[in-house]
């Protein structure tokens, strides 16, 4: 629960929910003591339309919706009761006149008539701050005018002629707490939707009033049980991948089943009778908690969907373990005993015009198409602590050396002390932030010339152990410590496992969210081992870098923008003393349509084992994304170097273009960061 | 006419108005023809006349032949003439489902005296049980008001309208769905209330009820009213009479004494 507040989506829509609980769940105790829960299912109906007209016109939805409600309490109010049509009648007609005109003003919204469903209908947990600040303001109000007047309303309420005969202004009182109703309904119905709304004006009041005699206790109990069904729902449907508003109400309904069934124990203190359902609840809420806590359900599956999303997803787990489980419930039963697959393919064209690209991957690509890489990825939980992940990896498929390998094979152990997660096994070394993903999942076609250089065609791909732990922290900042222990296995970096001496890594993150749509992170890492068979001389390397990314508030699929910078500085000791060099790449994409991305890239490295070679790289991109499992790419790259593969001074130009395919069947990858 | 200190009773068939007249008394619904007029008795301002809820400067015209209400000079200082009037309502025709204690409901005969904003205070809680003592109810006050019997309701109701001090108390009756031993019982509080509580303010407390049941005026009222087709007012023994119950019920009907108390039979048998 505690992690899910840490969302901000998340922690807005309990607020929002407990406010609007609070205020509808007392109010509702006068909705089912007065007997007009059908004119609170009016208003809440007519009031929503009014939402609908606002957003067909566009207009502000409070204000209309407000409007409407206090129309709503006028028309009941004013228009005479006839002899022949009871009040029920011309509430009926009214509730159903409302709901068809919703329907049809919500059909003509050009906006499109999901998104107009969605704002009708309300989604709790995409209410934004500054609605919070006026649900705040309206509950303040609401509770104002009803402790000072609380006397005055249970008069009217309770014994309206006795009021009148009293001089008591029953008709103004009544009206007055017919407008807080209205104004109620209006203002929550804008961000919870009707059916929360129209629930929370009957359920907890009915169940309270199951539970207790007293008055008082009726309104506090209601306002109880109102919040309760808020957070235990809110949980529910983000767990459990549901409707949040049809969770809260069913939540609510639940818990009154529940108080129902303990008052059939007659003999039963009331006192008793209470703490049994508090307890009760409390103990479904920690089976849940203990599910999560188990790994059986993950936080990851925390998607908050549709409408605008946090600008960035939660990079806690996702950064050091790339590779997620699917969400549980979605696995079939007769697969549930299966792995899940994947199965990516990365098909590559090049055009050189000019010069030849550095390396044996720029050599194999040369005026070509490969198949460069299919890879096969078996991944399931081991049990509630732990998930294996393999990728076998068949490269170069069409050329002569085709060979098929295990490329990565881990188990990684979900839940440590400390809020700890370890892996164990062959892996990606985590070390830089594009180091750490599978090249199909790179941003551009060709790896970094400073990845290239420093780590070879493959990465650093080493076999050990890391952890990372979770660094509490009161500056709502996410901080991530990763510790770990390699061979050394890369053959460009250090001694390709051969000297029996580890590598030692760590890494240090920092992300923060910048406003509710632009995300930052920097990080850096250090990784030294040595470089020869003997292990004698010692490679360190460090690295700095940054991200920034930004997605549309409201667009979020359709605009957005992500700069990455990352710097390696190399110490590599030799026969001829320590080698200092640098290498660093500059990254920016920015998404123009839904499909469409624009970026570029600049590359500057030097060579690890000599710092008077250096090469340099522009390149220009454009990719097609049809689906989140398809992208079609194609880069520009002018590369300039002043050095040949005899190492001798050169000044050579190479200029390229590079054709991407690439495809995924089977489970994704969530996106790194 | 109706005086300071009556227990006047306002009896009538089925349909003959008199809750619409008490409604009226009350001012909860206006009369669609002439005034309900209250004369000042005694003091200054003696003679004075003027309707309920009227600014104070203004003097009432004429009587238009409704019936009158007496009351005492100075009772209010609000800048309208008002009356303090207990209300009493029939007790099935109170919401039956709010969760109200017996001592809730009392003090909302205080709401008035209080105003709005203004909580009931430690007076205003003295106040109600007194009155809850009065109907012999101070034992259920925390009670919840509906687990109480049909009489007990009855009598909280009445206490309802003592916590707001009233001048004037207005039963609408006060005896329905009730056994004859609560009849009894309650007529005998009325009569006591009627005695002993209007004693504490000067005089006997002016009783207003209406009722259908002509036996229970008939050895309780000291005035009555008859309605039917307009109105048969005085003291009880000169009303109510065979000859005037028989015109207004269109049957045979006659009032002999039993036992001491009087009896108001249909059909003209013998006792």
């Amino acid at each position: 629960m505690l992690e899910y507040l840490q969302q901000p989506f998340f922690r807005n829509a309990v607020i929002a929910g407990l406010l609007i609980a609070g205020i509808c769940s007392y109010l509702g105790v006068y909705v089912v003591l007065k007997r007009i829960v059908f004119v609170g299912a009016a208003l809440a109906q007519i009031s929503s339309s009014g939402v609908a007209l606002a957003l067909l016109l566009g207009f502000s939805p409070i204000l209309f919706s407000l409007l409407s409600s206090l129309l709503g309490i006028a028309l009941f109010s004013l228009i005479p009761v006839r002899k022949k049509i009871p009040m029920e009648g011309i509430i009926g007609v009214s509730y159903i006149t409302a709901s068809a005109l919703g329907v049809l003003f919500v059909a003509k919204n050009p906006v499109g008539e999901a998104r107009a469903l969605n704002f009708l209908f309300g989604n709790i947990l995409t209410v934004p701050e500054k609605e919070i600040v006026l649900l705040v303001s309206v509950a303040l109000s609401i509770g104002l005018v009803h402790y000072l007047f609380y006397k005055e309303f249970i008069l009217v309420s309770f014994d309206y002629e006795m009021a009148q005969a009293q001089r008591i202004s029953a008709g103004l009182w009544d009206l007055l707490l017919y407008l807080t109703l209205g104004v109620t309904i209006a203002f929550s119905i804008k961000s919870a939707g009707i059916l929360i709304v129209f629930a929370f004006l009957v359920v907890p009041a009915v169940t309270a009033r199951l539970v207790t005699d007293k008055i008082k206790w009726v309104f506090a109990l209601a306002i109880l049980f109102g919040g309760l069904a808020t957070v235990l729902g809110l949980y529910l449907s983000v767990i459990f991948d549901l409707p949040s508003g049809s969770a809260i109400v069913a939540t609510s309904v639940g818990i009154l089943v529940l108080v129902t069934s303990l008052n059939t124990l007659k003999d039963l203190p009331k006192a008793l009778k209470l703490s049994l359902i508090l307890v009760a609840i409390g103990g479904g809420l920690n089976v849940q908690m203990d599910r999560v806590a188990g790994g059986e359900l993950s936080p990851e599956t925390l998607e908050p969907s549709p409408g605008p999303p946090p600008a960035l997803q939660e990079p806690l787990p996702q950064a050091p373990i790339s590779r997620q489980p699917p969400p549980p419930q979605r696995t079939g039963f007769l697969q549930s005993l299966n792995p899940d697959m994947r199965v990516e393919v990365n098909f590559i064209g090049n055009k050189t015009f000019q010069g030849e690209g550095s390396g044996e991957e720029a050599e194999t690509l040369r005026n070509r198409f490969s198949l460069k890489e299919v890879e096969l990825g078996l991944q399931a939980a081991v049990d509630p602590y732990a998930r294996a992940d393999v990728f076998f990896s068949g490269e170069d498929l069409l050329g002569e050396e085709s060979q098929v390998s295990l490329e990565e094979a881990w188990l990684t152990l979900l839940r440590l002390p400390l809020r700890a997660q370890a892996r164990l096994g062959k892996f990606r070394s985590l070390f830089g932030e594009i180091n750490d993903r599978d090249p199909a999942e790179f941003p551009f076609v060709d790896r970094p010339l400073v990845l290239v250089n420093y780590f070879g065609d493959e990465g650093d791909i080493e076999t050990g152990v890391v952890s990372n732990f979770v660094i509490p922290n009161p500056w709502e900042t996410h901080m991530l410590l990763w510790l770990g222990i390699y061979n050394g296995d890369n053959e460009v970096a250090f001694h390709g496992g051969e000297a029996r001496k580890p590598a030692y890594f760590s890494r240090f993150e920092v992300f923060r969210e910048l406003g509710p749509a632009t995300g930052f992170e920097v990080g850096t890492a250090v990784i030294t081992g040595f470089n020869d068979p003997e292990g004698e001389f010692r490679t360190t390397m460090e690295n700095f870098h940054v991200e920034l990314e930004w997605k549309h508030p409201v667009f979020s699929e359709y605009k957005s923008f992500d700069w990455v910078g990352e710097i390696f500085l190399s110490q590599r000791e030799g026969t001829g003393g320590t080698e200092d060099t640098l290498g660093l790449y500059t990254f920016a994409q920015y998404q123009l349509t839904r499909r469409w991305f624009l970026s570029s890239r600049y590359d500057y490295s030097q060579l690890p084992i000599d710092r008077d070679s250096r090469e340099w790289a522009v390149s220009g991109i454009v990719t097609f994304q049809p689906s989140r499992f398809s992208q079609v790419r194609v880069q520009y790259k002018h590369t300039n170097r002043n050095f040949d593969e005899n190492e001798e001074n050169v000044d050579e130009n190479v200029e390229e273009v590079f054709f991407q395919f690439r495809f995924v069947i089977g489970f994704e990858r969530p996106e790194p960061f | 006419m109706i005086h300071e200190g009556d227990f006047f009773g306002i009896v009538g068939p089925n349909g003959s108005g008199k809750t619409t007249l008490l409604k009226a008394i009350l001012r909860v619904l206006k009369p669609q023809q002439g005034k309900i007029l209250f004369r000042v008795e005694g003091g200054q301002g003696e003679g004075e006349e003027y309707e309920e809820g009227s600014p104070r400067d203004t003097r009432g015209q004429g009587n238009a032949g409704t019936p009158s209400v007496s009351a005492s000079p100075a009772l209010s200082r609000s800048p309208v003439r008002e009356l303090s009037l207990g209300y009493v309502p029939q007790h099935n025709q109170v919401d039956q489902i709010f969760p109200l204690s017996v001592l809730d409901i009392v003090l909302m005969g205080r709401f008035k005296k209080l105003g709005p904003w203004r909580k009931p205070g430690k007076w205003d809680r003295q106040v109600a049980l007194k009155s809850l003592d009065h109907v012999g109810l101070l034992h259920l006050a925390a009670k919840s008001f509906q687990e109480l019997s049909g009489g007990q309701k009855q009598r909280t109701l009445i206490a309802r309208a003592l916590a707001a001090e009233p001048q004037i108390l207005i039963l609408d009756e006060p005896t329905s769905g009730m056994d004859l031993t609560s009849e009894k019982k309650m007529m005998e509080l009325i009569r006591a209330l009627h005695e002993r509580v209007g004693v504490d303010n000067g005089g006997p407390l002016t009783i207003i009820m209406a009722t259908h049941n002509l036996n229970l005026v008939a050895n309780y009222a000291k005035k009555i009213a008859i309605l039917h087709q307009g109105i048969v007012l005085g003291p009880t023994e000169e009303i109510l009479t065979d000859e005037n119950l028989s015109k207004v019920y269109q049957t045979k009907v006659s009032v002999r004494v039993v036992d001491g108390s009087k009896v108001v039979i249909t059909g003209g048998a013998e006792c």
